[in-house]
């Protein structure tokens, strides 16, 4: 196995994941992209996330009709598509389509998703470049060339997130945004280019002062939630409480 | 005869239906060797609407990955329990939380009706894990699972400071259905 990541991912569903990853790469346009991955499989392929779970497959599709030419796109033969959902679900700031994907009956749930104005806020990153990689399994290469959300964006969306906001004030100690937020928190905190990124993206947003209010609140709460490890750091109250 | 086991998790959103269902398929697929599979879809007023969770785990590999005959409901809403429980398989269970479903329907399966969430609030101090307890109470019912891996995959979805809270709350949702199924003739 060439890449740490995959250690992460159950062992009988690798090669599922990897061939869906391929498929991906064929099926996404590079010249216009019509989708990027966003969720925790960025956050798991750049290192941040060390544990198992049964990761899910997030796909961001730039507008309606992209995700509408994406679903009639020609496929693998061998790809098995199973709808979940009867059609869009639709809420005030997201829409959502559930489905299953296999080659080999391990089953990926990826879900294909639209969220006013992050698509573009995702691509207009200046750091946002495709995940290249040859990883090889079992003695057979798969090719992955595939647009992933920045995980530091991913991020400034998450703590922006309405949902993060509810979770942290119901204090929902299982909130899967708070645990990745707090993951890449206690990788970067002493980062300064972490910070000065993750504050010029949120003022992209023109919520720069959002971001930091919130990000404050998780911070501080963090213990009460059961994450007892993380801290304030020094850095991260000098660029969250200065202006 | 392959081993298949169908579960539907169904209420509203916040509730931590979703997740459990998660924390379910891991507990099969991570810990126990077993295929699995979980989706998840949101009634149209997402995340705060209707929430509904399938899990299916399975000795032998799934072809096909939606529940199509329950063996276990879960219900948290009178409105999912009058959704679904036409489709719980014959012999099968019902589980519900009584404070909030409070028509017991009829039909050929068992029904299991509990207080999860003042059970959470008052064995446990607090209710938002009612998930928990009821994945405790999943476990005892069905023994589709072993407990020790429903127990490893709630402590890798929790945070360490929160661990013994969340191992409670699985125990006491287990001891919870041990006492009504001995209170049973």
């Amino acid at each position: 196995m060439s890449c740490d990541w995959l250690t992460y991912v159950n062992e009988r569903r690798r090669h599922n994941l990897l061939l869906i990853l391929e498929e991906l790469s064929r099926l996404q346009n590079s010249d216009n992209i019509n989708f990027i991955i966003i969720g925790a499989l960025p956050l798991l392929i750049r290192g941040y996330l060390r544990y198992s779970v049964l990761w899910d497959i997030d796909l961001l599709f730039r507008d309606k009709k992209r995700l509408g030419e994406f679903i009639v796109m020609p496929k693998s033969p061998r790809l098995r598509i199973i709808n979940y959902d009867d059609d869009l679900m639709v809420s005030k700031s997201i829409a959502s389509f559930h489905t299953a994907w296999a080659f080999n009956k391990a089953w990926f749930n990826v879900d294909y998703i639209l969220k006013k104005n992050i698509f573009e806020f995702f691509r207009s990153n200046r750091e946002f470049e495709p995940y290249k990689q040859t990883i090889t399994l079992a003695g057979k290469n798969f090719h992955i060339d595939i647009n992933c959300a920045h995980p530091w964006d991913i991020i400034v969306e998450k703590v922006l997130s309405p949902r993060t906001e509810k979770e942290l004030d119901l204090k929902i100690d299982m909130s899967i945004d708070i645990r990745h937020i707090l993951s890449v928190y206690n990788k970067e905190k002493e980062n300064i280019h972490f910070w000065n990124h993750v504050l010029d993206r949120a003022a992209y947003l023109h919520k720069r002062e959002r971001f930091k209010e919130m990000f404050l609140n998780i911070l501080s709460l963090a213990p009460d939630l059961g994450y007892q490890e993380v801290d304030v750091s020094p850095r991260a109250k000098v660029m969250l409480t200065t202006s | 005869m392959a081993f298949r086991y169908e579960f539907r998790l169904s209420g509203s959103g916040g509730q931590g239906l979703i997740l459990a269902g998660k924390i379910l398929a891991e507990a099969a697929a991570i810990y126990d060797g077993k295929n699995a599979t979980q989706s998840q879809s949101y009634g149209p007023e997402a995340r705060g609407g209707s929430s509904r969770s399938e899990i299916i785990i399975s000795d032998e590999e799934i072809d096909y990955p939606k529940a199509v005959n329950i063996d276990l409901l879960l219900v948290f809403t009178q409105e999912a329990c009058d959704k679904y429980c036409k489709d719980i398989r014959e012999g099968g269970i019902l589980l519900a939380d009584s404070e909030y479903v409070t028509k017991v329907p009829t039909g050929n399966f068992k029904t299991y009706f509990l207080p999860i969430t003042e059970i959470a609030e008052k064995e446990v101090g607090k209710a938002l894990v009612a998930n928990i307890v009821a994945l405790g109470m999943i476990t005892e019912l069905t023994h589709a699972i072993s407990k020790d891996a429903v127990e490893s995959a709630i402590l890798s979805r929790v945070p360490k400071g929160t661990e013994d809270l969340n191992r409670k709350a699985f125990t006491v949702g287990i001891n919870a259905v041990k006492r009504l199924i001995k209170k049973r003739p």
